[in-house]
């Protein structure tokens, strides 16, 4: 079983190509606020990318934030901020959630010594629970810092558009997150 | 429109307060400058007044919360016209989890009503545990040396002996950087710098917790008010960092106690006041004070901050504790008006009235333990002040006059300086002065 979960159009494309190509059962998860959004595509025949690599959505050497889908535009955003604040952070775009890239979060790991992890779902037993857990078996040495998710609230996602939105991550929450990881708050 | 009332902050020095008691109800109709809600600080009970008028649309803290962050939203004001469906809860939504900290009673009402407000229940106090955060605290106490992985292994390959280092991270965690500043090898002693403030860095054994050698049951345990957190905290951290020394002299009050009397008796029966000695010493220090500014200081990291007034704290012991309400400009008072502020400073303290504005700053202090028969005793500084003097018992004693014994009314004097201040020969002739003011008080006059 594969699950995808892209955040750019780019990424969509390519790996929506590799999942009709696999010959496995693949789940596509697309992120329908997304669709919304434009992303600049190459123009190339044939675009295909691997299912199970991960992307490094920005380079950065004190923190690095693993996320996926939607989240890695609030990272995105959040990265700006904290670049502006002196801390460089690193984006790590899963792009596909099983089999999991763990090797690139765990190579990204070990030169930042800093993991937190951005994503819109609950907190408990979330793609970060398993992304935290890896990172604190394969790279515990590394770390200087616990690792640290930033989810949604623990709470049933409510249907008023005002509490939606504060029971979603917040790119302030990230911001947060960070700096506590680094010492900076 | 619908707006957050915000925990005030009723001293410059308030984090966070416990919200005493409410005067108005949901639904109540205020205007600016009605009662909200008595605050309790560290030092004082406070009436919080409103700013606009509206009506309370929900109240999110309940009475009793203690711990309630300064700016956190205590209520929902919204304006006449509107219905209560329209309050915004989501602002303060976002805060509430963090000013709620402290176990709040059970019979806190908030929830009442929670239908009419929407249907949206406000996160009450079960959603604490991300709000309290230990402070860290460089101790190393039990064998545990608490550090990140890599900074053991930065330090292992290093040859840094992390017993030596006092980390920076939360609860004394020591963290890369922590290992990376160090040199290899670095002894205990010259790890220190690190923490805050003098002496921070500096591992104190904590004191083990008094219940260990008690049987329960053996004694009332009294949970700790607001004044006695603050005395604690405030006492010994003065008591630590302040670098104390002491100085005693004697005064003969035999010409005080003649003039005291004279003037006492010249306010006539119905007086208009009614001094004791303390107002003189009171009027002594601040005239010595103006003589000697370099008394009359507050240290700073950077500067000694030379005070251009005498402000002069008292220290009025209350049935729960203790607080030094300040006679401002006290030079520029005469003995009367002295007299008669500190009956009044007095009285609010007891009643819990004193605004912060009334017993915070000051450049000096007086405690006064005559009363209950005390010869001489040592005060402990009260900061950002740098000395304070401890007043004995005025009594009769056998002094030598001119190689004769003679009987004269005494009072003993010892001053708290900190020594970063009032070097011990400074002290010492602003207590020269002080003595003389004291002795011949109508040497004030010149």
């Amino acid at each position: 079983m594969r699950v995808i979960a892209p955040y750019s159009a780019a990424d969509a494309k390519g790996l929506l190509k590799a999942a009709i190509r696999d010959p496995n059962p693949v789940i596509f998860l697309e992120n329908e606020i997304l669709y919304g959004r434009s992303f600049p595509v190459p123009k190339i025949d044939d675009y295909v990318l691997p299912i199970g690599k991960a992307r490094i959505a920005r380079p950065g050497k004190d923190v690095t934030l693993v996320s996926y889908s939607i989240s890695v535009g609030t990272c995105e955003e959040a990265a700006e901020k904290l670049a502006a604040e002196g801390i460089d952070a690193e984006i790590i775009d899963l792009r596909t959630l099983r089999p999991l890239d763990i090797e690139t979060v765990v190579a990204s790991v070990k030169k930042t010594n800093r993991i937190v992890t951005v994503e819109q779902a609950w907190p408990v037993c979330s793609i970060g629970s398993e992304v935290c857990s890896r990172v604190a078996l394969d790279a515990f040495d590394y770390l200087d810092a616990p690792p640290t998710k930033v989810t949604g609230k623990d709470v049933p996602m409510p249907y008023a558009a005002n509490l939606e939105k504060l029971a979603l991550p917040t790119v302030e929450d990230v911001i947060q997150a960070v700096k506590s990881v680094c010492y900076k708050d | 429109m619908a707006t957050n009332i915000l925990m005030p902050a009723l001293s410059p020095t308030m984090e966070e307060g416990k919200l005493a008691r409410w005067l108005v109800k949901e639904g109540d109709t205020v205007k600016s400058g009605d009662i909200l809600a008595e605050i309790e600080t560290d030092k004082a009970t406070m009436e919080f007044e409103a700013v606009d008028e509206g009506r309370i649309g929900k109240i999110l803290v309940p009475e009793g919360s203690e711990g309630v962050k300064v700016n956190a939203p205590i209520a929902v004001l919204r304006g006449d016209d509107e219905k209560p469906g329209d309050v915004d809860i989501s602002a303060a939504m976002k805060n509430i989890g963090e000013a709620v900290k402290a176990e709040v009673p059970k019979k806190a009402e908030a929830s009442a009503k929670t239908e009419q407000a929407g249907k949206v229940e406000t996160p009450k106090a079960e959603t604490t545990p991300t709000a309290s955060k230990v402070p860290s605290a460089p101790s190393h106490d039990g064998d545990r040396i608490f550090a990140s992985p890599l900074a053991r292994r930065i330090a292992a390959q290093k040859g840094v002996d992390l017993a030596a280092l006092s980390g920076t991270g939360p609860r004394g965690r020591i963290v890369k950087s922590d290992v990376e500043s160090a040199k290899p090898g670095a002894k205990p002693a010259a790890a220190a710098p690190k923490g805050e403030a003098a002496g921070a860095g500096m591992a104190v054994a904590p004191l083990p917790d008094a219940r260990l050698f008690y049987k329960a049951g053996e004694y009332e345990e009294i949970p700790h008010d607001s004044m006695r957190k603050a005395i604690a905290k405030r006492l010994t951290s003065a008591k630590a960092l302040i670098p104390h020394y002491y100085l005693t002299i004697d005064c003969n009050l035999t010409a005080l106690m003649t003039t005291r009397a004279a003037l006492n008796e010249a306010a006539g029966k119905n007086a208009a006041y009614k001094l004791s000695v303390n107002d003189f010493v009171v009027k002594a220090s601040a005239m010595a004070l103006m003589k000697h500014p370099d008394v009359n200081a507050s240290w700073t990291d950077t500067a000694i901050l030379r005070h251009k007034h005498a402000d002069v704290g008292i220290a009025v012991a209350i049935p729960s504790g203790l607080i030094t309400p300040i006679v401002f400009a006290a030079e520029t008072k005469g003995l009367a008006a002295i007299s008669n502020e500190v009956k009044e400073l007095a009285v609010k303290a007891k009643d819990k009235k004193l605004k912060p504005s009334e017993y915070e700053g000051g450049g000096f202090s007086v405690s006064n333990l005559g009363m209950f028969g005390i010869k001489s005793f040592t005060s402990i500084i009260n900061p950002p002040q740098s000395c304070i003097i401890a007043v004995g018992a005025g009594e009769e004693r056998a002094i030598v006059v001119n190689g004769k014994v003679e009987i004269a009314t005494m009072m003993t004097i010892t001053m708290s300086c900190d020594h970063r201040v009032v070097d011990g020969a400074t002290g010492a002739k602003f207590l020269q002065t002080l003595k003389r003011f004291i002795e011949e008080p109508a040497s004030m006059l010149l």
